[in-house]
């Protein structure tokens, strides 16, 4: 063979190699499917389930991060200092609820409910694996579910109307339409939801448990005004021994979850999220003149109540006073603190309030429960049986030492009362009738271009 | 019989003859030897050697070659005719690279501009095709910022798409490569907003030989599913045979921004703080203490006497040097072209530096007369020091002008917010590596039949690390931050190309596949916390949280092109691809993408010879075609649920709707085009008119939350671009001791969607701000209230409901509810985000030894609509921690002022965008002036040739603009939504540099 012979097969061999190499590999060579991330064809067992039902727990926290924020500015318990972002909270009364912040809880908890919507709507019973198995993941869903809805629905029904936003209990499709529900239904289903979790959590406890459940069902009743039922659950709850209150007040909050009186928290875990309540309350309210935003509303309700019973472990314990200014800052100790959303103290309150709505009287018991609250808190025990009048007075006031600047219990309870909110500039109060229709929360402009909401 | 004697006559008088046909002295293979007097053709051979038989006396024969001078001889006997083609000077003959492959200018029927070396070379912007600015028409480039690295943004022809990117495709010496950010910081600990890099940034402009622009359909249409943005093509230089030529060039030069914005000085600020909380009833005599302006210990006394300019804290005199040196040469077989350049530069951004450092190795081998092999390396290595801008000099106006840059103690005052403190305690390095290579082979299988392969690599590797002090941070909290970047794509294509001339017909069939694959891995890790401030890396914090990504994508293609031509006079040319990529969703895998376009050289023609020497020469041009944009995303065609665990326990969420059909943009383009030279061709005129439409628009359709997204990414839609371009040049003296050329050109442009599928209301693009698209306007323009003016008998601004009334503040905020809730309901469409019109001047002169190139940019007609300067600036006093602008001064104070700016009070800050904050943005600017001397040198010396000059960029400018903006070259963003929005504003900057090159 000679040498030109040589180069002419490898000049062949060559061609056809280049061309046989592009060729041949063409349907495979464009299959490229994300090596990151689960198809939803994957969708069909518990572990999956399980997944779903976590990914909506993550979505909680930023379903909760601005609502202590918003709502302790809705009462004006906290002023501003050098922050453009936060001044329409606390000058709500010209500018509205802007879309900025509130806007988290709707498309965070709406977000969850597709994934929970995913679940409810599987068939887990044919999906291998125990009964407790299931019991968990349902119960979950369930629970979830009635906690955004409970929540979406008290701050975006509009008083004058009864309107609130679309009920979505099935997983729709991007050319699905709905329309705004009724109040009252999304109460309906909220309740349907809180007792099928208890039922379910009853077989196993989820990611969250039977009581925090039954706990979840006194506060949704307490404010649904169903006094008879809040009562029932709030007493189960207490009487399941399942949470104590925690002797100092202080560390509820930096035990967080692991406190013996928090009954749901939602878990801290900054490598998995860094958003949520804890990093929002943490960086507005540390104690640092220059660094945090808010701070104590010298004019509140919380300031007055303050300077009645300055030795209240719960001013004394978790307010710092520092240039001039009382910080609210124990409550979100550090950006790692769990965010408690439901613990004891309220249903202690809630049982207390609860029976008198329905006895239309003031009970011993009623009275005891409170105490315990004021015990723990080291200020003197109420004595004797006060009048109804008087009796709601001091639970009001006591919820609102106990609980301000955490749910947004304050808020609501102050419109369930249909009291007063100290006016901008601390002069004079705006009463329920101005206020009640202006703070509610915006629901997003795209979702009302998409189905043309009208509330 | 007759047969017979008829050769025998042609034999009896004719000869043969043969010879060497070189250019500038390198032997031509390929140039074509025709016996002008019977037509009869051959081409020369690898060697440049030719044999043409049936030569008479007298015949006249040409010689040419493209990119040569033709050469007409009489034949007068010779048995050997040698003959040295030079290069050509004149535009016609000139070569073009289209894709895959050249062709010179006379036979080209597309749109394709051409930019010269001369243009490019030693620029002292950020990266070389920010220096494409005005040179070619109809192409708009906007410069990122001042920064060094920074990024551009082009447009050919307007924006085709409306998310799906269109910038166009760059292609360096034949590699499609990867152009845009280059650092990827999801996860990360601070906002940059620099977009991460310039990815173009690594080429060396002083390699460039040309850059070639394709603009049609036909020229594009070779791109397939990936040309329809244009395609910028970058050809590099290559050595030619003979003495080694070396080439150095040096400088140096400063810089700084083209103009600050202007805010109030501290005596300013506290006369309006002051007004303004007297304005809200507040006690006047409560100012200090309960305002909030002092902050972080400061004192009264100290706040009156204090007047910083924060500005000025972020922005310093820029500095840069350059060093590229560069030898070429060869010999018959071997040609090769070595470089290596290196920049260091401050840029005007306080702490921001760059260095770079490139070097290129191409080469050029014969192996035999059918075989050449070469290959093109090219390595960069930068390591910059980038400075965030939003929280840079951006956070100029959120301090305050009677707050001090430090304390009495030399601390950092109020550092969590002190401009000065967080460019000082917010360290990053980045290093970047590329590598771009292509080897090829390229094989005569016979004269006219050349099959080329081609491999061609692109690796990109950075490693960025970040640190931020904790005194900067809100939450005290120190935070690194480490990423890994990579991405690698090969490519690789073979091609067969055909070349015939029969008689006058001549045709170029080109015929090819190509595969290519891009893979791209990122790893960044994020740490929060240390126990001591000398820990720095992500992996000593309390904290520590990773993200690792990986994509790929990959594109198969068949492409196909048929130039023809007859004498040079009717030109055809048929292209198509037929384009693959995994990007596409399972039913629409595959897309073709045909074009077609004619030319006709009018001048050529016989009955135009009358005319010929006024106008010596013009060409009518025509193509239609269609091209595809298939920056679409990697995995959007599919449904996904992506990572979102709780409490340690795996989670997952929706995070992607699919779509099989999801496919590539389309875009039809119809090009009609005129070509005139005229005078000797001292004078040219180029006009082009244009026509594309986009079809299948990659949109992100807004879909409602109930759905568990906010969009999904669809194909829907269309948007029209239309316009004219123009570019004129004119001699205006060509003699030994002065040459004087100008040119101007001038490009129009609209752009409207056309269709919106079954939305005809318009489509709210899901995002940040209120982006819309709406039927017969613009993409990019914005929905916001009509702002008034100021009532003269309150003070308070008016805005414009939908049902034509006028509101003031506090009717609006009764008719609505809030004044919030009155804007949201009360928006129209508005705006204009392009410019009308944009073009250049350029001038171009020599005279004796020196010589003066300057270059002229204008943009007519673009809107813009706010900043968070003016936003921030308006409620400066809501929150008693914002410095207005200067403009603000002119507030209104008592019943009766007229005025734009309403009374000054401490209500909350409105963060909707009104049409009270637009303004007119047309600028003219001399983007360069070069003024050179070359040195007369001795015959001997061994110096070849010495040159000196100054070089000034962007240094005059004459716009519009408010005050409130850094620079009418307004970047924004990349993209084409939300154009007129920008949140903080980035300066540009004007440089002097003072070069030399030494040619030895």
């Amino acid at each position: 063979m000679n040498i030109k012979n040589i180069f002419n097969i490898k000049k062949l061999s060559f061609l056809l190699m280049a061309i046989s190499m592009t060729f041949i590999a063409c349907e495979d060579f464009l299959d490229e499917t994300a090596p990151i991330g689960l198809t939803d064809d994957k969708l069909t067992d518990l572990p999956s389930m399980n997944a779903l039902v976590n990914g909506a727990y993550d979505k909680m926290r930023g379903f909760y991060a601005y609502q202590p924020m918003i709502t302790s500015g809705f009462v004006r318990d906290y002023v501003v200092r050098n922050s453009a972002n936060w001044t329409p909270y606390y000058k709500w009364t010209v500018s509205g609820v802007p879309q900025m912040f509130s806007g988290n809880s709707y498309n965070n908890g709406m977000r969850a409910l597709n994934a929970i919507n995913t679940v409810l709507t599987a068939n887990i019973d044919d999906m291998y694996g125990t009964q407790a198995d299931k019991s968990k993941v349902l119960g979950d869903a369930h629970f979830l579910r009635a906690a955004i809805y409970f929540q979406l629905n008290m701050y975006y029904t509009l008083p004058s109307t009864g309107n609130s936003i679309p009920l979505i209990t099935t997983v729709l499709g991007t050319n699905d339409r709905v329309s705004v529900a009724t109040s009252a239904a999304i109460k309906a289903q909220v309740e349907s939801d809180i007792e099928k979790a208890r039922e379910h959590f009853k077989v196993a406890n989820g990611v969250s448990t039977h009581s925090a459940a039954t706990a979840m069902a006194a506060r949704i009743y307490f404010f649904h005004e169903k006094y008879n039922l809040a009562y029932e659950r709030a007493n189960e709850v207490i009487n399941s021994g399942t949470s104590s209150l925690e002797a100092n007040v202080a560390d509820i909050y930096t035990k967080g979850a692991g406190s013996s009186e928090a009954i749901y928290s939602i878990i801290t875990n900054r490598t998995e999220n860094t958003f949520g309540p804890q990093s929002i309350g943490n960086s507005n309210f540390q104690a640092d003149k220059d660094k945090g935003v808010a701070s104590l509303n010298p004019n509140s309700l919380i300031a007055q109540l303050k300077n009645a019973q300055p030795n209240d472990k719960r001013f004394s314990d978790l307010f710092t006073s520092k240039d001039g200014l009382i910080y609210v800052d124990k409550k979100y100790p550090s950006l790692d603190s769990d965010y408690i959303v439901l613990r004891l103290p309220e249903m202690y309150l809630t049982r207390a309030e609860a029976s008198i709505m329905v006895n239309g009287s003031v009970s011993a018991a009623a009275v005891s429960d409170v105490n315990m609250v004021r015990n723990r808190a080291g200020v003197t025990p109420i004595a004797g049986t006060p009048s109804t009048a008087d009796m709601l007075e001091m639970i009001y006031n006591e919820r609102s030492i106990e609980l301000c600047f955490e749910y947004g219990d304050r808020f609501l309870n102050t419109r369930r009362l249909k009291k007063d909110i100290v006016a901008e500039g601390g002069n004079g109060t705006i009463p329920h009738s101005n206020y009640n229709e202006l703070l509610v929360y915006p629901i997003p402009q795209s979702e009302i271009d998409i189905h043309n909401l009208k509330r | 019989m007759f047969f017979f004697i008829f050769l025998f006559n042609i034999n009896a008088f004719s000869q043969e003859i043969s010879g060497t046909v070189t250019g500038e002295g390198n032997p031509l293979p390929g140039a074509s030897v025709v016996n002008l007097s019977n037509g009869v053709g051959v081409t020369s051979d690898f060697d440049g050697n030719y044999t043409l038989t049936g030569v008479n006396q007298g015949d006249e024969i040409e010689f040419s070659y493209i990119g040569f001078d033709s050469q007409k001889i009489i034949f007068s006997g010779q048995l050997q005719l040698n003959v040295n083609l030079l290069e050509s000077t004149t535009e016609l003959d000139e070569v073009v690279v289209v894709g895959y492959g050249t062709q010179i200018q006379q036979n080209l029927s597309s749109s394709i501009s051409k930019v010269n070396a001369e243009d490019i070379q030693g620029t002292a912007l950020p990266s070389f095709e920010q220096a494409l600015q005005g040179r070619a028409a109809g192409v708009q480039v906007t410069t990122g910022s001042g920064m060094s690295n920074s990024q551009t943004k082009i447009r050919i022809r307007g924006a085709n798409s409306v998310v799906a990117s269109s910038e166009p495709l760059f292609v360096v010496d034949g590699i499609i490569v990867e152009s845009g950010g280059v650092s990827d910081r999801s996860n990360g600990i601070g906002f940059m907003d620099d977009g991460g890099g310039n990815l173009l940034a690594s080429i060396n402009p002083n390699d460039i030989k040309s850059v070639e622009i394709l603009k049609d359909a036909a020229a594009t249409a070779i791109y397939g599913a990936r040309g329809s943005n244009g395609v910028i093509l970058i050809t590099t230089k290559s050595g030619s045979s003979g003495e080694t030529q070396i080439d150095v060039s040096m400088d140096m030069g400063v810089s700084s921004a083209t103009r600050k914005i202007d805010f109030v000085n501290g005596p300013e600020y506290i006369m309006l703080a002051q007004e303004a909380w007297y304005n809200s009833g507040e006690d006047p005599t409560l100012f200090w203490s309960k305002s909030g302006v002092l902050v972080d210990g400061l004192t009264k006394a100290q706040a009156m006497m204090t007047n910083t300019n924060w500005v000025d804290q972020g922005l310093r005199q820029g500095l840069a040097s350059r060093l590229n040196i560069s030898a070429s040469g060869g010999d018959n077989k071997t040609k090769f072209f070595i470089s290596g350049s290196f920049l260091d530069e401050e840029s005007i951004f306080v702490g921001n530096e760059f260095m770079k450092i490139t070097a290129r190795t191409n080469l050029d081998h014969k192996v035999n007369d059918r075989l050449n092999i070469g290959t093109k390396m090219f390595f960069t290595n930068i390591d910059s020091n980038p400075v965030p801008v939003q929280n840079g000099v951006g956070s100029a106006n959120q301090n305050l002008p009677i707050h001090p840059v430090y304390k009495a103690d030399g601390t950092y005052f109020n550092p969590i917010r002190n401009v000065r403190a967080k460019l000082d305690l917010w360290d990053y390095e980045s290093k970047i590596k590329t590598f771009l290579a292509n080897w090829y082979l390229s094989y005569k299988l016979t004269d006219n039949l050349t099959f080329r392969s081609e491999y061609g690599i692109n690796n990109i590797n950075n490693d960025d690390e970040q640190y931020i002090d904790a005194i900067v941070d809100g939450n005290s909290e120190a935070k690194a931050f480490a990423s890994a970047g990579m991405r690698n794509s090969w490519n690789f294509k073979n091609l067969l190309n055909y070349k015939e001339s029969f008689g006058k017909h001549r045709i170029d069939v080109l015929a090819g596949i190509e595969a290519s694959k891009t893979e791209r891995k990122t790893s960044n890790i994020r740490g929060i916390g240390f126990v001591n401030s000398t820990l720095r890396t992500p992996q000593d914090a309390s904290l520590i949280e990773s993200l690792f990504k990986k994509d790929a994508y990959s594109f198969l293609s068949i492409l196909a092109r048929v130039n023809y031509d007859f004498d040079s006079k009717y030109l055809l040319s048929l292209t198509a691809r037929r384009d693959g990529s995994s990007r596409f969703g399972e039913n629409k895998k595959w897309g073709l993408f045909p074009a077609v376009s004619v030319g006709y050289n009018i001048s050529e023609e016989e009955f135009f010879s009358g005319l010929k020497n006024t106008i010596n020469f013009m060409k009518i041009r025509a193509s239609y075609g269609e091209s595809g944009n298939a920056e679409i995303g990697n995995y959007a065609y599919a449904s996904s649920y992506g990572q979102a665990n709780y409490n340690n326990n795996n989670g997952i969420t929706l995070s992607n709707i699919g779509d099989d059909e999801l496919s590539w943009e389309s875009v039809e383009q119809t090009n009609v085009g005129l070509t005139i030279q005229m005078f000797d061709n001292k004078f040219s005129l180029d006009v082009d008119a244009y026509q594309k439409t986009t079809k299948d628009m990659l949109l992100p359709y807004p879909v409602s939350l109930v759905s568990g997204l906010t969009s999904v990414t669809t194909n829907l839609g269309k948007i029209e671009n239309k316009g004219i371009e123009a570019t004129l040049g004119v001699t205006l003296f060509d003699t030994e001791d002065l040459t004087w050329d100008v040119d101007l050109s001038y490009a129009y442009n609209e752009n409207k969607v056309t269709d919106l599928g079954g939305n005809p209301e318009g489509i709210n693009i899901p995002g940040f701000g209120t982006t819309s698209i709406y039927l017969n306007m613009p993409v990019g323009i914005q929905t916001i209230p009509i702002w008034v003016g100021v009532d003269p008998a309150s003070g308070q601004d008016i805005y414009k409901g939908l049902d034509g009334n006028n509101y003031t503040v506090a009717e609006a905020a009764a008719q609505a509810g809030s004044l919030n809730n009155f804007l949201n309901a009360n928006r129209v469409p508005f705006g204009k985000p392009y410019p009308d019109f944009t073009g250049s001047f350029s001038s171009s002169l020599n005279y004796k030894n020196w010589y003066m190139n300057t270059l002229w940019n204008f943009a007519v007609g673009q809107t813009y609509i706010a900043s968070g300067e003016q936003i921030q600036g308006k409620y400066a006093f809501g929150s008693m921690d914002i410095t207005p602008l200067r403009s603000q001064l002119g507030r209104w104070r008592n019943p009766g002022d007229v005025t734009r700016v309403a009374q000054v009070t401490t209500a909350p800050t409105i963060w909707g965008r009104t049409s009270e904050y637009v303004s007119e943005v047309d600028y003219l600017r001399m983007r360069d002036l070069t003024i050179g001397y070359n040195f007369n040198l001795e015959g001997d010396s061994f110096l070849q040739s010495v040159n000196l000059y100054a070089k000034f960029t962007n240094f005059l400018t004459f716009t519009n603009a408010p005050a409130s903006m850094y620079d009418p070259e307004n970047y924004i963003r990349p993209g084409n939504v939300n154009l007129m929005d920008k949140w903080k504003q980035v300066p540009q900057a004007k440089t002097v540099n003072l070069g030399i090159n030494i040619k030895f």
